[in-house]
């Protein structure tokens, strides 16, 4: 019976598909305005900034498919690349930068999930705090003062090098990426996401592991962060205060913009791709046009917004 | 309200009478504590320069825990009261000095725009349907982003005149602590003491209720947040006369703190339950201790992480009481 | 006893003073697909008590909440002292003169019991500052008249037990000093003797002239207070005795319809082992929903748990699938192992499949496809190595659509796209796929059409036959004499009797949930 055999999510397609199309719109948008976007030396510069926001991306993902959000992400990033690159010269090895990438990731993910989960405190609430305490942690530990610090060769590598004309960075995000369709769309662990993002209520009737999917989605959004931390100091040969601020808003728009819906239940990371990009070439444009910091932040803000109030469940 | 709810045993009662004011008299306690030692460890404190700087340091976050107070007691949540407060203080420390208007007339311009600010996160929650704390998180960046463009980097003047006035001190009494009275008999007390603030109460408590009560739940809503905004609109003026200038990210502390201090304090994020005076013991006591960090030698880099052990264990707190609920599908829903 | 007003007689009718206080005509509301009021009239009278009968679902509710203006009718007008009237809201129905007393207290835990008795009509001072004195003196007053002036105006209401909450419910509707007063079930949670005063006065109330709604499934009160009795039955307003009129027999015969008598395809008698338990339940307790209840399962058979809604049965199959994580008491056993069920996968690992009442929230994923919705339930069996086979998905889902005959466009549509029938089934299919020992189905034919009702009944028989034990919970009666081997009535959380083969009749159900019906049979 191959009429019943199509499992495909077709609505969440649809959304996907218009992403791709907001991001050729943005793309002509951003060819008009300068050019050079038409060339792969701008392209690869901007690859490079959509695979930090792509790599977050994935665990933002994940967080608004089951219904809650990751605001962690920001100072996540910040203590992993300072305390990964700080341990990693102390110890002289740089394999321990990835250690502590993965210590990091668990931590802060099972403490996300205690608060979110355990707790039902709301996950913007909860992961807004997490982020605060990460914050003062990392004061503490640099006591302000920039510790010294060895990037290792690895993470420089993966955010500065090539294969051929490709940048590792980019490859990096398509493998990940990939990684993250196929477990959405093919493992059992995507099929409860989807499920408990739907009806938290019927996936625990039907015997899903709800406290354990929670727990899987937190790990995998402060990895991502944590990773992305490295990856960060490795391309900018530096670990600093603060380096993680500007990824708190754009993940999320990208995610939105991917077809995901903000209430939960709906969407996938294909969809995220293409908002990541649409992201980091409205960002460009906006600098191009010299628009200052805070109309960024305005019109970030506003395109959350309209998105908020265009998809999202509303109240009774 | 469902029935079973309803049916506590006789024992619980008095529980529920200590419940309501464990918030405000442990904070109170704390209070003393943390001023007792730090009196002994800098008796200076104590002084009427002394009382004035804790006051100082307090009064902002005290405004600011008021508005979110009016807020979570009709069970929403204001995550843009650091952003208002920043726009608000942006706003006066660029158009203050040498203004036409005048001092006052911007003192009242800026009153306004808190009071405006506050009724676009209304519209939106009330109106528009959306969950308070999507709405308030998406207008916190567009009300923050409008600071930014006020004014890109801390700057700005207050008048000395202005800035005096707010904080000074008449003997050991500050003019801050005035100005925080002053709010709460011109601002808190007539809306409380009125239809109006039991409606908030009311709303909060049960939403179902009120609608079948026939109450004008979406107009009340909606006020709410208006009322949080003209809160931060005081504190952003305060701040501004505190530092005499202005800072794009002055505000982003108090979103979170605001409602450590609440919660502290008493109130219920689920609503419908809290005092005034709980937040407002609850502000002094958070700020008090930050503020006495450095006098125990603790490096200030202490604070992000205190504030946010604070916010975390008080958070957590309010999740037990939850979960001593028992039951997964209002959990679930929660 | 007022004089037997004329149902037919006009407000432009010769005698003012029977003219109605409200007439409603032609009432309907539809919700969803489903006619939950078929063009209902009602006519109230000053100084009289009428009153609303009829079983779970016959609309009493609402055309409550129609004339209370918490909900809009479809159509119908409702006319009070002679001016037609539209409530948009509560408020507006307020404001005619209607106040009710809601059977889910509409009140404020965290206020006190004289703010909330008069919530929306404080006493000022000043035309502004409310009147802490005034209003407990009012509050007062209005408790006193009901007797119950050992409830202190100034404590918390979430501190008082339900019957007082109650009386402070019926408080804050009098204060309005209403033309017409709405009762639904006043007196559920009340005592012999409160009931008694209550009743006291109501009749004080109807003498003073006040119009009087009164719902109670306590057939003695409607006897002692009731001056007209409407009954209504699926939506419907099948009968009205006049005063003086009133005969319980007429009134059940009324309640269950002419047909009842000769419904067809009862259950077949339990066909298996009478040793044969499956799951024994002993002293279960979860207060305050349920008390003691008590049985033992056996593989094959159908027991029903019957009763009006809200008497415990749903709390307490929620609490056997594990949905209460404190606070459960007693004894379960799932094939003669104890079972203390903190969360579903509990149960479900002891064999227990639940179909829930609520599709949209409990029981489907409606964003989902039919296929995972199918599949959730199977999908440690359906990994090959890490990912789902496609393939054996798609041939289970078949089989299973086929097999229920869901009628859908392909396995790949959302749940939320099928009628309610075909999403219940879907529902069912997710757990078929388990071969679970033990089903409960929890009202699973709430809002289903009448043919996916059959089939969903011929899949739970199938079931029985099979050997697999079934519980069963609906808050239509007429299905239990249809499908079970056995009923339990639950009554105030606890049973109240039970039935067994040609015992099981919509009657005797009846007449175990209905308070003083119970004393007469006992």
């Amino acid at each position: 019976m191959t009429a019943l055999s199509g499992i495909a999510i077709r609505p969440a397609a649809r959304r996907a598909l218009l992403a791709y199309l907001i991001l050729l719109l943005v793309y002509g948008c951003a060819v008009a305005v300068n050019p050079e976007f038409l060339g792969w030396a701008t392209l690869r510069l901007q690859l490079v900034q959509a695979t930090f926001i792509g790599l977050i991306a994935i665990g933002e993902t994940l967080a608004i498919l089951i219904g809650q959000i990751d605001l962690s992400v920001p100072w996540t990033i910040t203590f992993s690349a300072i305390l990964s690159t700080n341990l990693a010269s102390v110890y002289g090895h740089q394999w321990v930068a990835f250690a502590v990438v993965i210590a990091i990731g668990v931590g802060v993910g099972l403490l996300n999930t205690l608060g979110v989960f355990v707790l039902r405190v709301h996950a913007l609430i909860w992961t807004l705090s997490v982020n605060l305490l990460l914050q003062g942690v990392t004061l503490v530990y640099t006591n302000a003062v920039a510790p010294t610090t060895h990037i290792p060769g690895a993470a420089r590598a993966l955010a500065l090098g090539n294969v051929g004309s490709v940048p590792a960075a980019f490859l990096v995000w398509i493998a990940c990426g990939g990684a993250a369709i196929i477990a959405l769309r093919r493992m059992p662990f995507g099929r409860s996401v989807h499920a408990i993002g739907n009806s938290p209520a019927t996936a625990l009737l039907s015997g899903v592991p709800v406290g354990r999917v929670h727990a899987l989605v937190f790990i995998t959004s402060a990895l991502c962060a944590a990773f992305v931390g490295l990856l960060l100091s490795g391309y900018s040969s530096q670990a600093y205060l603060g380096m993680g601020n500007d990824y708190l808003l754009p993940p999320i728009a990208a995610v939105v913009i991917g077809g995901t819906r903000l209430s939960g239940g709906e969407g996938g990371y294909a969809g995220s791709i293409a908002g990541a990009l649409t992201v980091v070439l409205l960002q460009a444009i906006l600098v191009t046009l010299n628009i200052s910091e805070g109309a960024r932040q305005l019109i970030f803000g506003a395109i959350l917004l309209a998105l908020a109030l265009l998809f999202l469940k509303r109240r009774s | 309200m469902k029935p079973p709810e309803t049916a506590r045993p006789a024992a619980h009662r008095r529980r529920g009478q200590l419940e309501k004011h464990l918030g405000p008299v442990s904070c109170a306690i704390g209070l003393a504590v943390v001023i007792g030692l730090y009196a002994l460890r800098q008796p200076l404190i104590l002084s009427p320069f002394g009382i004035a700087s804790l006051a100082n340091v307090s009064v902002p976050l005290a405004l600011a825990a008021i508005g979110q107070t009016i807020v979570l007691l009709g069970a929403g949540l204001d995550l843009s009261i650091g952003a208002e407060i920043t726009l608000v203080n942006c706003f006066a420390a660029t158009t203050m000095q040498g203004s036409p208007l005048g001092i006052g007339g911007i003192v009242v311009l800026s009153l306004l725009i808190g009071l405006g600010l506050g009724a676009v996160n209304g519209l939106i929650i009330a109106y528009g349907r959306v969950e308070p704390l999507i709405a308030t998180f998406c207008t916190s960046f567009i009300y923050g982003g409008a600071a930014l463009i006020i004014l890109p980097r801390p700057g700005g003047t207050i008048p000395a005149g202005f800035a005096n006035a707010l904080t000074g001190n008449w003997g050991i009494l500050p003019f801050s602590l005035v100005l925080l009275a002053a709010a709460v008999l011109l601002a808190w007390i007539p809306v409380f003491r009125a239809r109006l603030g039991r409606f908030i109460v009311a709303v909060g408590d049960d939403a179902e209720s009120a609608r079948v009560s026939g109450l004008p739940v979406r107009r009340v809503e909606m006020i709410s947040y208006v009322l949080a905004g003209l809160f931060a609109a005081i504190a952003a003026l305060f701040l501004a006369a505190e530092t005499t200038s202005g800072d794009p990210t002055i505000g982003s502390i108090y979103t979170l703190n605001s409602l450590a201090a609440a919660v502290l304090g008493g109130v219920a994020l689920t609503g419908g339950r809290g005092t005034v005076v709980g937040p407002i013991l609850g502000s002094f006591l958070l700020s008090i201790i930050l503020n006495a960090l450095g006098v125990f030698n603790v490096s200030a880099f202490w604070q992000d992480c205190i504030e946010g052990l604070i916010l975390m264990t008080v958070l957590a707190l309010g999740g037990l009481r939850l979960l001593r609920g028992g039951n997964w599908l209002t959990v679930l829903r929660s | 006893m007022p004089i037997a007003a004329d149902g037919a007689r006009r407000a432009d009718g010769a005698d003012a003073a029977s003219a109605p206080t409200l007439s409603a005509v032609g009432l309907s509301k539809r919700f969803g697909g489903v006619v939950a009021l078929r063009r209902a009239d009602l006519a109230l009278y000053p100084g009289e008590v009428h009153a609303l009968l009829g079983a779970n679902g016959a609309g009493k509710s609402t055309l409550v909440k129609l004339l209370a203006g918490i909900e809009q009718p479809d159509e119908g007008t409702i006319t009070v002292g002679g001016t037609a009237m539209r409530f948009a809201s509560p408020h507006a129905a307020l404001a005619a003169g209607i106040a009710t007393v809601h059977q889910e207290l509409s009140l404020f835990p965290s206020l006190s019991v004289a703010e909330n008795i008069l919530i929306g009509q404080e006493k000022l001072r000043g035309g502004h500052w409310i009147d802490a004195a005034a209003m407990r003196e009012r509050a007062r007053d209005l408790l006193e008249m009901l007797g119950a002036s050992d409830i202190d105006p100034d404590a918390t209401v979430g501190d008082l037990p339900l019957a007082q909450a109650q009386l402070v419910e019926i408080a804050k509707a009098l204060s309005t000093d209403p033309r017409v007063l709405i009762l639904d079930e006043p007196t559920s949670a009340l005592s012999i003797a409160e009931v008694d005063h209550l009743m006291t006065v109501i009749e004080r109330l109807r003498d003073r002239g006040t119009a009087i709604v009164l719902i109670s499934h306590r057939l003695g009160e409607i006897e002692r207070l009731a001056d007209r009795v409407s009954i209504l039955r699926s939506g419907e307003k099948v009968g009205e005795f006049p005063p003086g009129d009133f005969s319980r027999d007429k009134a059940l015969a009324l309640m269950l319809g002419e047909a009842w008598q000769e419904r067809q395809g009862a259950a077949a008698a339990y066909a298996g082992r009478p040793d044969d338990t499956i799951l024994r339940v002993d002293g279960l307790t979860l207060a305050p929903h349920f008390t003691d209840i008590g049985f033992e399962l056996r593989r094959g058979e159908v027991l029903g748990l019957a009763g009006l809604e809200g008497q415990g049965q749903k709390e307490f199959l929620f609490a056997l699938f594990g949905l209460f994580r404190r606070g459960l008491e007693g004894i379960i056993e799932v094939g003669g192992k104890a079972l203390r069920p903190r969360q579903p996968r509990d149960a479900i690992a002891a064999g227990i499949a639940m179909i829930p009442d609520d599709r949209k929230t409990l029981g489907g994923f409606l964003g989902l496809s039919i296929a995972e919705n199918i599949a959730i339930t199977m999908l440690g069996a359906l990994r090959r190595g890490l990912l789902l086979s496609r393939r054996a998905e798609a041939d289970l889902v078949d089989e299973y659509v086929r097999r229920l005959g869901i009628k859908c466009s392909s396995g790949a549509a959302p749940l939320g796209s099928l009628s309610g029938g075909n999403q219940q089934k879907v529902v069912v299919a997710k757990w078929l796929a388990r071969r679970m020992p033990v089903y409960v189905f929890c009202d699973p034919t709430r809002g289903v059409d009448a043919g996916a009702r059959r089939e969903l009944f011929g899949v739970i028989r199938d079931l029985a036959a099979q050997g697999t034990a079934v519980l069963f919970y609906s808050t239509d009666i007429s299905e239990f004499p249809l499908l079970c081997h056995r009923v339990l009535v639950f009554r105030e959380g606890r049973v109240s009797g039970s039935l067994e083969g040609a015992a099981i009749t919509e009657q005797n159900i009846l007449d175990l949930s209905f308070h003083e019906a119970a004393h007469e049979a006992a």
